[in-house]
């Protein structure tokens, strides 16, 4: 049988060329010929008839062993050619047109012959080839011709956009958005037009939108190189309790993200096009830690422990919850009868609207019971802006330097009010006096009130004390706003914007009513000595006798009798005109901070005198015992509230304290037997040692940059383990992005440029470690 | 050079996958905690998969030249084409994508994958059967044989038509076995190597032998011998045929894959910064 399937003589084999792109079109029959088709796929079967003597013979090589029947026709065309044959009909008969067929055409005029004919065929790999240049071809003209179209968008897109994108087109964030198929080519191959590389132009796509990220947003946590280095040596100097080898592993192999770059492009943490519902900021654990020195598991495991969180910072206010939960509330009522003691933390803290932040309540819900009092407190000197010394006047009328009219001296004391120093303010107003500035230095050590052994020179410095004396009060007294303007554009205007002078002209004015009283009193005869240039000369010394202070409480503008002063005194918490004082007289300070060193000495001193004197701690309304002044590089800012906006900052470390309120105070035990507030105490635990105000509560340059100096707080430190009681692998959830943020954005006390009320700023230049 | 047997190949290879399977995921993961981009270095690792099992289709074009043997490139790319799957999915995150060229991309990639481990299998399954049942015929020849078992069925009818001059062989020829001669039949059962309408035939053959004389019987044994022939034939038409078809979809489809990653690495490195 198997004779009947398959020959393997070596004659009579069949010889197969599966490697041929074309086979007989007969092979499907099992009758293929043995020449087969040409590479072009023509059959290799053609007759091509040879003529010997005037005869044509066929040839055709598959018709060998049996010649063709018809033969050549007499020109020597092969008669099964189907292509010359084309079947006539004549007289409703098909019939052979080249009249040597003995078949002739079929009834419907094809040619009989042309079934024969054979029509080699492509070899299966042939035919797979074809499909695959076809298919390949297909899928190249595809794309094109998607991406010509109006929905290329569609085509290149990797996938959907997250619900905050999704109506965002390419170009919005690519810059190839716009290009065409030749830009893409260029820009894969190029990276595009130089200057787009360098200045991270997609980047900038990103920031176009999300442009609150600091000034330097694609630097690591959008820090400074400097700030960042600091950061991470302060964290390094702390001992990890564990690290992460996998973590280790990743860095040593591959190296951190931020290795040998400053900047990080958006997309190294933020994946887009993962879908709708994608969370673009979510990032693992171990991600967080790729870029950091120490690496841990978790918070329950290898956290480092919390060094000074969550108070890092002096309290804006100034609020010693020692001394005061441990001293005072125990016995204030002996000397604050109408004190009220706070029941719990909930007496003076309120938690925001947000539930973020626990506020403190204001003055009069906290302190005013106790110390509202001590705002009006008439010991305290007031804000003295104009002080008639004591001088004998008797020593100068015999050196023919007659004073004039001038005041009995209530006080028998050397120098100026209650001090006994010139004031502050007095002091900066003098300097533009030429006549007096000149002088100035002969004054030194020299005994106003016996100036008997004084010389001629010292006498003529006195009595241009005097007259200088005379001229600010009655400069002030009389309104002249001119004349106090150019006095200080002389002095403060050197170092300060004009609106910061004429800010303080205006507030020099505010005691012309005082002033006016004052000279009326003490000087009667100022205006005419002043109008006349001569000084009245009576023949014997008739000083003015004054009694008693004009004013019975001396709050707010006064004439001091007593001791011959112009001031102001608060009239309570919050005064206004005290608040101004404050903040001009900081503005001034700042200005003048910013100079070089060495330059207007004289004026940065009598600034830097005046500033000490109103924020003395026992000035007037002792605004700055309560309220801290912070430093910032050269300038300082005074915190009037207990906090601040952070609307516009983003700590690293963020909390949330209504839920921890609300779940300690659902605990099982707390759930009956705690008392409103105590919940508190589960995390912020006061200190117990009882002790006096500690000293950086006044440290007048304490500044809450980091490692700029120390404040210990009024609580123990918080445990880690505090938080991991919760936040742990089996309770809530414990990995980074629970409390931390990557995108810092930080508050700058910005300098006082103009009219200097401190404004907040975006600037990452401090606070990173400020909690609300 | 001593050859190698295929077990020892195999298990080789084997080892090497999973050492290679879980080198990239501990690359991956590693690279992943680092930030760095991983779609791009698993998506250049697929891309140079690809093309590496790719050029496999044009090693055999250019088997004059002394690069390994065919059986050696045909494992490593079994077990490259094994590697690229995990590759791919770690690519993808192994997640369906949602872009229309992600979309087309996968779906090519897939089907190439799919029709790949299904082109393994019957590479390893046919040729066993093909050697288990009747004579193994070159898929060329197949066309011929066939012809040359119908010419011999019917000269066998005609020789018994002309001796006993009986209608009988030559009828039943007709009616029941003339169309089984001519083309092959039953592909789908010989695919799963049921010789039921072999069987059929050959039942029908058996019955109407006891009408048949001496002659006509002997007839009709050589029938039923030339329809198990053809009957075998038919089986190894279908699995050579499949055989061959399974490449149809596996070659055509790996070159428009490449296109088509060509064209995704265009559009990212355009998208998302330069090559360098």
């Amino acid at each position: 049988m198997s004779k009947a399937r398959q020959v393997f003589d070596f004659d009579s084999s069949e010889y197969e060329r599966p490697n041929h792109p074309w086979i007989c079109g007969r092979a499907c029959e099992g009758t293929a010929c043995a020449l087969g088709p040409s590479a072009g796929g023509k059959c290799g079967a053609v007759c091509q008839p040879y003529r010997e003597g005037d005869r044509y013979y066929c040839n055709n090589a598959s018709l060998l062993s049996s010649r063709c029947d018809a033969g050549p026709d007499a020109d020597g065309n092969c008669c099964h050619l189907p292509a010359q044959c084309a079947p006539a009909k004549k007289a409703g008969t098909w019939g052979c047109t080249r009249g040597q067929c003995i078949v002739g055409p079929l009834a419907d005029g094809q040619c009989s012959q042309q079934q024969n004919v054979c029509r080699p065929r492509r070899s299966v790999w042939a035919q797979r080839r074809v499909l695959t240049l076809t298919t390949t071809s297909l899928v190249v003209g595809g794309l094109l011709a998607l991406i010509a179209g109006p929905s290329r968008e569609d085509v290149v897109s990797p996938g959907a956009l997250t619900s905050a994108h999704a109506a965002s087109s390419c170009k919005a964030c690519h810059l190839a958005g716009a290009g065409t198929l030749s830009d893409w080519v260029h820009r894969a191959l190029s990276g595009g037009p130089a200057s787009e590389r360098s200045d991270q132009q997609s980047e900038q796509k990103c920031l176009a939108c999300h442009g609150d990220l600091g000034a330097e947003p694609l630097n690591a946590h959008g820090l400074r190189q400097a700030h960042l280095v600091s950061l991470t040596k302060r964290a390094t100097d702390r001992e990890s309790a564990g690290s992460q080898v996998l973590i280790g592993t990743a860095q040593m192999i591959f190296g951190r993200p931020h290795q040998g770059v400053e900047k990080l492009a958006c997309g190294t943490c933020h994946q887009e096009h993962r879908g709708r519902g994608h969370d673009l900021t979510g990032i693992s654990n171990e991600q967080c830690q790729s870029c950091h020195q120490n690496t841990f598991h978790s918070l329950e495991h290898g956290h480092p422990e919390f060094t000074d969180y969550p108070y890092q910072r002096r309290t804006r206010i100034y609020f010693d919850h020692v001394t005061h939960y441990n001293q005072h509330f125990d016995s204030f009522t002996r000397i604050m009868p109408g004190g009220k003691k706070p029941a719990s933390c909930l007496t003076c803290h309120k938690l925001d609207t947000a539930g973020r932040k626990m506020l403190v309540l204001g003055f009069d819900e906290t302190c005013s019971s106790c110390h509202s009092s001590q705002i009006k407190d008439a010991l305290v000197e007031g804000m003295t802006i104009v002080a008639v010394p004591r001088i004998d006047s008797v020593a100068l009328a015999d050196e023919q330097l007659p004073l004039g009219v001038w005041p009995k001296h209530p006080l028998n004391q050397d120098g100026f009010g209650p001090q006994g120093e010139m004031p502050a303010v007095m002091n900066l107003l003098l300097l533009a006096d030429q006549g007096y500035l000149q002088r100035r230095d002969s004054l030194a050590g020299v005994d106003l009130l016996d100036l008997s052994d004084m010389t001629p020179e010292q006498a003529e410095s006195v009595a241009s004390l005097a007259v200088a004396t005379r001229q600010v009060l009655h400069e002030i007294a009389t309104g002249d706003q001119g004349r106090l303007q150019k006095r200080l554009n002389a002095t403060i205007g050197r170092v300060a914007p004009s609106a910061v002078v004429q800010q303080m002209v205006e507030l020099l004015l505010e005691a012309r009513q005082s002033a006016e009283f004052a000279e009326a009193v003490w000087f009667p005869e100022l205006s005419h000595e002043l109008d006349s240039g001569e000084v009245v000369v009576q023949e014997f010394y008739k000083p003015q006798v004054v009694s008693e202070s004009i004013s019975d409480d001396l709050a707010g503008w006064s004439t001091v009798n007593s001791d011959l002063t112009v001031r102001y005194s608060a009239i309570g918490h919050a005064d206004l005109t005290m608040k101004r004082w404050l903040e001009t007289v900081i503005d001034i300070r700042n200005a003048a901070a910013a100079l070089p060193a060495g330059e207007q000495s004289d004026v940065k001193q009598a600034i830097g005198r005046l500033f000490a004197e109103v924020t003395s701690p026992i000035a007037s309304g002792r605004c700055v015992k309560c309220h801290s002044i912070d430093l910032s590089g050269d300038h300082v800012v005074i915190n009037w509230l207990s906090t601040r906006d952070d609307s516009a900052i983003r700590p690293f470390t963020h909390f949330t304290h209504s839920p921890h309120m609300r779940e300690i105070a659902q605990d099982a035990c707390n759930a009956c037997h705690a008392t409103e507030g105590e919940e508190c105490m589960q995390c912020h635990t006061i200190k117990s040692q009882s002790g006096r105000y500690r000293p950086e509560f006044f440290d007048r340059d304490w500044a809450p940059v980091l490692g700029s100096g120390h404040f210990s707080s009024d609580f123990r430190d918080l445990p880690t383990s505090n938080c991991a009681k919760c936040h742990n692998n089996s309770v809530s959830r414990n990995d980074c992005l629970t409390c931390h943020k990557y995108h810092v954005r930080q508050r700058r006390v910005q300098p006082a440029a103009k009219v200097g009320r401190v404004a907040p700023s975006v600037s990452p230049q401090m606070d990173v470690h400020e909690l609300p | 050079m001593t050859l190698i047997p295929f077990s020892v190949r195999r298990r080789r290879y084997s080892v090497a996958l999973i050492v290679l399977l879980l080198l990239a995921g501990a690359i991956d993961l590693l690279l992943s905690i680092t930030l760095q981009r991983t779609a791009l270095v698993s998506g250049w690792v697929l891309f140079a998969l690809v093309a590496v099992l790719a050029s496999y289709n044009l090693r055999k074009r250019i088997s004059f030249l002394p690069l390994g043997s065919s059986s050696t490139w045909l494992q490593v790319h079994v077990f490259l084409g094994l590697l690229s799957i995990a590759v791919f999915g770690t690519h993808v995150g192994w997640r369906v994508p949602n872009g229309y060229l992600e979309v087309g991309l996968a779906f090519a990639y897939l089907v190439v994958a799919a029709s790949g481990m299904i082109g393994l299998w019957i590479s390893r399954v046919f040729p066993r059967r093909l050697s288990e049942r009747g004579e193994e015929v070159f898929y060329a020849r197949i066309p011929r044989v066939l012809r040359r078992i119908q010419v011999a069925a019917e000269r066998e009818v005609l020789a018994c038509l002309t001796e006993t001059e009986s209608t009988a062989i030559p009828e039943f020829y007709s009616e029941e076995l003339r169309t089984f001669f001519e083309r092959h039949r039953y592909f789908w059962q010989h695919m799963i190597r049921s010789q039921r309408g072999e069987l059929e035939l050959i039942r029908k053959m058996e019955l109407h032998g006891r009408y048949l004389n001496e002659r006509e019987k002997q007839a009709m044994n050589s029938l039923a011998e030339y329809v198990r022939v053809k009957s075998d034939l038919d089986f190894h038409f279908s699995h050579q045929l499949v055989l061959k078809v399974w490449l149809f979809i596996h070659v055509p489809l790996t070159y428009a894959l490449v296109v088509m990653a060509i064209f995704h690495v265009l559009i990212v490195y355009a998208f998302s910064g330069a090559v360098h």
